[in-house]
């Protein structure tokens, strides 16, 4: 008996030895994967994380592009075409929008938002371990995710006004999935703080490869980038004062300047007057699918309203208008298809090379939201000689005269938007900007507008839909209203059902 | 410095025991008892009193040996000889042994007495002392079977294992032990062969789009002929030391192992011929150019003349159809060609074994061949197995005994790219797979326009080519698909008894796997261009496996003066697996040989991975047996899997068991005609594992092309923290009798199987964490209960006859308990021949669910909507409202289904449930008749209550596209008053065929598996020639089938559809089962 108990010990403390030994003979890593928990360390895992956000960003352009302009009075949608994705975009211009539309999605968004989280809260972390690794630049790259964060909620507040505000990364399964909606006006006053306190260390510029085309300073947050995006969001929120100041900080920057030609802007890009476009470039296979949008059979072309407001500047020497932003034979929009203002003689861009950037803000739109904040408070005057600097950089000659009231003050800075920002994903946002300002005190102007490109017998019906300010919100897609159940459906489609 | 002094005393000690051996020598001559003969070559052993053996020499020339005494006390001198009965005499320090050795009979009685060997199971119990539900079956009835595998041999033979084969030849076949009992972890059973588990499914990280279980799945590539019991264990308690892969049941294979004695050879053969039973008859050349443009006049008038301009068209202006003698392929549009036909054939298989068996006193071996080749009915279609074996047994003493088995098997499949059976029923008959002489007679080239009547063949989508368009004919003759695997496996047995009672096993498993897969598609089978991805398009697949698994077990047993019987054994079991693979393919090829990506071509597509996986478990059992009479069996598996992070990786199940033999109780001991009355109870716990190698680990992926010059990682799966074992608690009263001297033995069982926190797949997280789907998660309850009830009976049992009955019935029933918290698993979307798939609380897993189909309408009067009171609905003018079918009107001679709410619109709003794949009893049974030297036998195998969608109705009785149709068309509604149930044609209009139950059947069956012929020549005619046994013997398989099932063949494999959880069964006109004729011949001697 005593001998079969050493042989039961003697096992036993062989089980004991080997299953203490078993934790590491257990812990298997993939060959041909990162694993997350081994990830963070050097600086160049942050680096290659926060550029994730911008190629998140990038792939998004699309769902940019019709939330900010599909609505608005600027661009048609060509009819013929029965691709799914113009379907959709199609029913959103009529209001007749299903929490299953494929725009209602806002995946993308949180994409940015779940990258930028991760580099603010683990660069910290990364500037302990690596040597190479300073806090001055660590804060530069947290100013630039708090940049991309913040952008991405402007645009979900702007289109959906309410949503889920996330601010702490998804690493593992422990975390809440399920978050509810948190209020616009919340949301916005908390990406502000972030950005006033990401203006501290953000970058006046970035080194470049190519000085004549400098992608990193337009393509990535810079202190100016900042400064212009709190001033949109001022704006939005009314707060004008503050908005001017920002306007202020970038016309004062000295890195920023309107440039003589117009069209230089969109062909190279990247010109002096640009403050962030998101970058594509052909050379290192980042391409977009502008061609298929704007050129041969365009998806999207100039409204016969915008081609209304160029006929009011045409005569004056307008340079934006037929031949600039459009041209005549398909209403394409030109501004991203030629390598200058149209001519018999002027060449295309190739089209395979479909490099055309995204501008999210150039200097233009700084001098405009300015104009629009004075006109606000009520410097009229002031305001005119903005406009009027947009107006004679593209060629307009004379000075315009300060008309009577606030809102035709404000109609006036919008056409000249219109006429400025075509098909650069404005459109909509302007609209609903001046309309919702001060109780909705200027929604009939915009249902009025919006309506001007409508067809008669839908009229009536947008008209009254738009009366109820919950549509000028997009509904929450089904698929994430099934995911999370914590979520409320904006109130106007919550009798769609799917 | 220290060497030297080493060798010094090394040699110092060598010369010692030179010195010490040269003091003690023996002599003696071993000789023949009867023959008076010297046995030249027989082995003379000094052993020590734990038999271990110390020195031994052979004996010379005239039997002659000299032997050097070792020092030691208690010695003994063992002689023996192939043949002879050994003898063993104690050594008392004689100088001289001369002994006698006894020839052994040549009669079988030593394999009889190794029958009745004590078997234990790995835990130390016998039979008797189970507490569990398993069944063991010896495989002398495989012996005459005509199949490949084992799978196919223990179809029906055992209670509640559900087996599904497949008539393709080497295919996989799908195994079910007590119903399915996970979602997403694996349902099979663990196959364990000679105590060390099997692999047979594919990794789950080998996801190569083209690559599937039929290809890279390994079959149990053992010989039939090498398997001496099979053993299946059904509850937790007993697949407890098995653990998480054995949760599924696990089914024990034990290969056959040497036997002392003179050599012995076996040698079996068998041929067999496979006749593929009736295809489902299709229309000629003449009825489908009838029947397609009757459906397109029928679109005409439906939707008006002035609308239907391409229609008119289709049906004027197509030469296809035509018959017009002036185009130049009229003659190929002229024939009439049952395109089923082309593509198959006769098969012809044989399969050949070989096997020695032979050993000495210590030794014993056993070494087989087999070669195995089928053919299958499907032209190109075939298998082919070379499989080895040897076994080899060593006791080194009394104490320690080794056991080394090394097996080497070489599979190569063949098949085509893409099954052409559907294609080959659905191609227009009047169409030729060759062009056509101008005498009329075929030419060599294939047919094969790159685009026709049916649609262009070049539109095969850059994936795959499913749906796409090609020549059948070309396909099975042209395209190659081959998979050769080949399969080395090693495994070491160790058992050393360390003290009386306390033995200590080690098993080793090495198991090396190398598989590769080889494909081509050439232009003639699919006409497309040279610039299509798909010209000449071949891949190449590899993958190697390396499975290394040990055990380790301590085993003690005592008993406490006959009362108390106590055994106990500890396990220590790791197992390691080790993937990699690797696929390229490639197009515009020259051929086959050379679709390596570096021989040319365009690169379509590259892919590899690597991966590895362990678990570790630690078993503890006790059993305790009182009176030999109540037994307590307690048992607990502490277990882990790398599968899972840190937190849950290690889990415990528990397993609890009770026996009592009932019959050796004073109130029944009297009763003389009960041999076993034993009730047996047990409950117990197994865990699934989620599949795949790092499931739970999170990582970054890089994003190519990233931003500017900056590359870009972003991350791209969530770490699981949470994820755990889905567990599977079962429980199992089992009750075994036998009566009449153990002539009639039966057994019933009845479980319930929980499983708990279900592994769940890909389950959707809300988008706002910037995610869109969750790896794993665990959620949901199933519950599997069910019975199960077998019988054999020997009705005769003397020298003459011999009559013996089998008999297996079961009965499981599955149900979904609780569903996810958050699983939306709904998939429609309204269209033909599309089934709603969903999983609801209450119903079973593998359901259906569509529209009742109720005929089809008469006349205008019937098209009118009612409500569901039956009260006609009318519009605003009080009109009233024909019905329709989704978004169109119909008329008569349309599909009529049920308005289940009564809105006059055919819609997902009616979907109905209308049945499930899975089979309400599964049993199967066998009669075995012997007088004298001729048996006969037969067996029966039989599911019932399962249903299936069939496919191939849905798809040859549309009359919706250009394809071909079955003649049951010819009975299509034509006129008002045509009594049928098979709407009128239309084309490419209308919902006809809406996923309904017209096409859900009922696939009940009854089948005779097996009906054996054979006839054993006379032992005393053998004797005579030294051979010990010939069996001759036929077998007809799949002779016939009882069912209402009007599909191919009522054994529908189950299959995912797209996009579907779960597995349901829906014919897809793969190769039906052939009845195979086999001849074939035992030869022992």
């Amino acid at each position: 008996m005593q001998c079969i108990m050493r042989y039961f010990i003697l096992f036993g403390l062989v089980v004991m030895v080997g299953m203490s030994a078993c934790g590491d003979w257990l812990d298997l890593y993939p060959e041909n994967a990162q694993v997350s928990s081994q990830y963070w360390e050097t600086k160049s895992d942050v680096e290659a994380v926060l550029s994730a956000g911008y190629v998140r960003f990038r792939g998004s352009v699309d769902k940019l592009f019709v939330w900010g302009e599909i609505r608005g009075n600027g661009i048609d949608i060509l009819n013929a075409n029965k691709d799914d994705d113009i379907r959709a975009a199609q029913r959103i211009r009529n209001m007749d929008i299903l929490p299953t539309n494929k725009y209602a999605g806002w995946e993308e968004m949180y994409q940015v938002i779940n990258i930028a989280n991760s580099v603010i809260s683990y660069g910290p972390e990364v500037v302990e371990k690596d040597d190479g690794f300073t806090y001055e630049e660590l804060n530069s790259f947290l100013s630039e995710a708090y940049y991309l964060r913040s952008l991405a909620y402007f645009y979900l507040v702007r289109t959906f006004r309410d949503v889920p505000y996330v601010t702490q990364p998804y690493v593992n399964d422990e975390e809440r999935f399920e978050v509810e909606k948190s209020s616009g006006s919340d949301i916005l006053q908390w990406i502000e703080s972030d950005l006033e306190k990401a203006l501290v260390a953000a970058k006046e510029f970035f080194p470049e490869l190519d000085t004549e085309n400098p992608m990193n300073t337009k393509g990535r947050a810079t202190k100016w980038a900042i400064h212009t995006l709190l001033a949109d969001i001022y704006l939005w929120q009314g707060n004008y004062e503050a908005c001017v100041s920002a306007c202020d900080a970038v016309l004062a920057s000295g890195r920023v300047g309107l440039i003589g030609s117009w069209f230089s802007n969109f062909y190279p890009g990247n010109s002096n007057e640009s403050i962030f476009e998101i970058q594509y470039s052909y050379n290192r296979g980042q391409t977009n699918s502008f061609s298929g949008w704007f050129d041969v059979t365009p998806k999207y072309m100039a409204s016969t309203e915008a081609i209304n407001w160029f006929q009011e500047t045409q005569g004056l020497g307008d340079v934006r208008g037929l031949n600039g932003s459009f041209i005549e034979s398909n209403l394409g929009i030109w501004k991203y298809m030629g390598l200058d203002h149209y001519d018999v003689s002027t060449a295309k861009r190739s089209s395979i090379q479909n490099d055309q950037n995204f501008i999210v803000y150039r200097l233009a739109e700084v001098l405009l939201m300015k104009a629009e904040a004075l006109v606000m408070l009520g410097d009229f005057e002031e305001a005119i000689t903005l406009v009027d600097q947009v107006r004679n950089r593209a060629g307009i000659e004379g000075n315009l005269n300060t008309l009577s009231t606030e809102l035709e003050m404000l109609q006036l800075v919008l056409r000249e938007r219109g006429r400025e920002f075509l098909a650069e994903g404005k459109c909509w946002f302007d609209l609903l900007r001046v309309a919702h300002r001060d109780e909705y005190r200027y929604l009939h102007f915009m249902i009025q507008e919006v309506t001007s490109v409508v067809p008669l017998s839908n009229m009536a019906i947008i008209t009254s839909k738009l009366m109820n300010p919950d549509s000028h919100y997009l509904p929450i897609h089904q698929d994430e209203l099934n995911a999370n159940r914590l979520l409320v459906q904006n109130p106007y489609y919550a009798n769609l059902g799917n | 410095m220290k060497a030297p002094l080493f060798f010094i005393c090394l040699i110092f000690f060598i010369g010692v025991l030179q010195q010490a051996e040269a003091q003690k020598i023996l002599r003696g001559t071993v000789m023949d008892k009867n023959l008076k003969e010297p046995l030249i070559g027989a082995n003379v052993f000094v052993v020590n009193e734990d038999d271990r053996a110390l020195g031994g020499v052979v004996a010379g020339p005239n039997g002659q040996y000299i032997i050097a005494i070792p020092e030691g006390e208690n010695l003994s001198i063992a002689f023996s000889f192939i043949g002879f009965k050994s003898e063993r005499l104690p050594y008392q320090g004689q100088r001289i042994i001369n002994v006698e050795l006894e020839e052994m009979g040549i009669e079988l009685e030593g394999a009889e007495v190794v029958g009745q060997r004590i078997v234990r199971s790995s835990v130390g119990l016998t039979e008797r002392e189970l507490v569990t539900a398993t069944q063991k079956i010896t495989t002398e009835m495989l012996e005459t079977a005509p199949v490949a595998s084992i799978e196919e041999a223990l179809q029906g033979r055992m209670a509640n294992v559900d087996i599904m084969t497949s008539a393709e030849p080497g295919a996989k076949s799908s195994i079910r032990i007590r119903g399915t009992s996970s979602l997403n972890a694996s349902s099979e059973p663990l196959i364990v062969v000679d105590g060390v588990p099997y692999p047979t499914t594919i990794a789950d990280d080998f996801n190569f789009s083209t690559a599937n279980d039929e290809d890279f799945g390994a079959l149990v590539n053992i010989s039939p002929n090498d398997i001496e019991t099979i053993e299946v264990l059904k509850d937790a308690a007993a697949t407890a030391i098995w653990g998480s892969r054995g949760a599924n049941g696990v089914l024990l294979i034990n290969t056959k192992k040497g036997r002392s004695g003179r050599t012995r050879f076996s040698f079996s053969s068998k041929y067999d011929l496979r006749h593929e039973a009736s295809t489902i008859p299709m229309l000629n050349a003449a009825q489908y150019v009838a029947m397609i443009q009757d459906a397109i006049w029928n679109t005409v008038n439906d939707q008006g003349y002035a609308n239907s301009q391409s229609f008119l068209a289709l049906l004027y202006d197509t030469p296809e159809i035509g018959f017009d003698p002036e185009w130049i392929n009229f003659r190929e549009y002229a024939q009439d060609v049952d395109y089923v036909n082309e593509i198959t054939q006769r098969g012809f298989s044989s399969d050949n074994s070989f096997s020695m068996t032979g050993g000495g006193d210590r030794a014993n071996y056993r070494f087989s061949l087999g070669y195995l080749k089928e053919e299958g009915t499907t032209v190109g279609s075939g298998f082919e197995r070379f499989s080895s074996l040897l076994s080899i047994n060593y006791r080194f003493s009394q104490k320690l005994r080794i056991t080394t088995d090394f097996s080497f098997s070489d599979a190569d499949r063949s098949s085509y790219w893409h099954n052409p059976r559907g294609q080959a029923l659905t191609k227009m008959p009047n169409m030729s797979p060759y062009y056509i002489n101008e005498d009329g007679t075929r030419s060599v080239e294939y047919f094969t326009p790159n685009s026709y009547f049916q649609g262009t063949l070049g539109s095969m989508g850059s994936t795959e080519i499913k749906g796409g368009v090609f020549n059948p004919v070309a396909m099975v003759n042209e395209s190659v698909n081959t998979t050769s695997s080949s399969n080395s496996r090693f495994v070491f047995n160790l058992n050393y008894n360390l003290l009386t009672g306390l033995d200590f096993y080690s098993v080793v498993g090495l198991d090396i796997r190398k598989t590769k897969n080889k494909r081509f598609l050439p232009q003639s089978v699919t006409g497309v261009t040279w610039t299509d991805p798909w010209f000449n398009r071949s891949s190449d697949m590899l993958s190697d496996n390396v499975y290394l698994n040990t055990e380790n077990r301590l085993l003690f047993r005592r008993g406490i003066s006959h009362l108390h019987q106590f055994i106990g054994t500890l396990i220590v079991q790791t197992s390691e697996s080790v993937n990699a693979n690797y696929k390229s393919e490639v197009s515009g090829n020259a051929s086959a040989s050379t679709s390596d990506p570096t021989a040319g071509g365009t690169i379509a597509g590259m892919d590899s991975g690597a991966s590895k996986a362990r678990q570790a478990g630690f078993i503890g059992n006790l059993h305790y047996a009182f009176l030999d009479r109540y037994m307590l069996n307690l048992g607990y598996r502490f277990e882990a899997n790398s599968t899972m992070g840190e937190n849950n990786r290690w889990a415990g199940f528990p397993t609890l068991g009770l026996a009592w033999h009932a019959n050796e109780e004073w109130f029944l001991r009297d009763l003389e005609w009960w041999d076993t009355f034993k009730v047996r109870l047990s409950w117990g716990q197994s865990g699934n594992a989620p599949s795949g190698s790092y499931s739970y680990i999170g990582t970054f992926n890089s994003i190519n092309p990233g931003y500017i010059d900056f590359p870009a990682i972003e991350p791209s799966s969530i770490h699981l923290n949470n994820l755990k074992w889905e567990t599977v608690s079962q429980a199992n009263l089992g009750i075994d009798l036998a009566f009449m001297k153990d002539r009639l033995r039966t057994s019933f069982d009845v479980y319930d199987k929980l499983t708990t926190d279900m592994l769940q797949r890909n389950v959707v997280l809300p988008r706002s964490s910037g995610y869109s789907r969750i790896n794993w998660y665990n959620s949901g309850e199933m519950r599997n209960n069910g019975w199960e009830f077998r019988i054999d009976y020997d009705l005769v049992r003397n020298t003459d006859w011999t009559l013996a009955m089998n008999f297996n019935i079961s009965q499981n029933t599955n149900e979904i308990i609780e569903l996810p918290d958050n699983l939306t698993e709904y998939r429609y979307s309204f269209g033909n021949g599309a089934y709603a798939y969903q999983i609801v609380e209450g119903n079973p897993l593998g359901s259906f669910y569509g529209y009742k189909y109720l005929g089809v309408y008469q006349n205008v009067e019937e098209t009118f909507a009612r409500d569901t009171n039956g009260e006609l609905l009318l519009d605003i003018s009080g009109e009233p409202v024909p019905m329709r079918n989704g978004g169109e009107r119909v008329f008569p001679g349309d599909a009529r289904y049920k308005d289940v709410n009564g809105d006059g619109v055919i819609d997902q709003y009616d979907i109905v449930y209308l049945g499930n794949s899975m089979p309400l009893v599964t049993g199967g049974g066998g009669l075995t008749l012997r007088y004298k030297n001729v048996s006969m036998s037969a067996f029966l195998h039989g599911r019932a209550g399962q249903k299936a969608v069939n496919q191939t109705r849905i798809d040859t009785e549309n009359m919706f596209g250009v394809q071909n149709q079955s003649t049951a068309v010819l009975r299509r509604w034509r006129h008002e008053g045509d009594q049928t149930d098979i709407p009128r044609a239309l084309y490419n209009k209308g919902y006809n065929y809406l996923g309904s139950d017209r096409f859900v059947e009922d696939a009940s069956f009854l089948r005779l598996k097996t009906l054996t012929l054979k006839y054993s020549l006379p032992r005393k005619f053998l004797d005579r020639y030294g051979v010990e046994r010939v069996d001759a013997y036929t077998t007809m398989y799949d002779l016939f089938t009882w069912t209402s099932y009007t599909g191919q063949d009522p054994e529908v494999p189950l299959s995912r559809d797209d996009g579907v959880a779960y597995l349901i069964a829906k014919d897809k006109s793969y190769t039906p089962k052939p009845v195979r004729i086999a001849f074939g011949l035992n030869l022992n001697f």
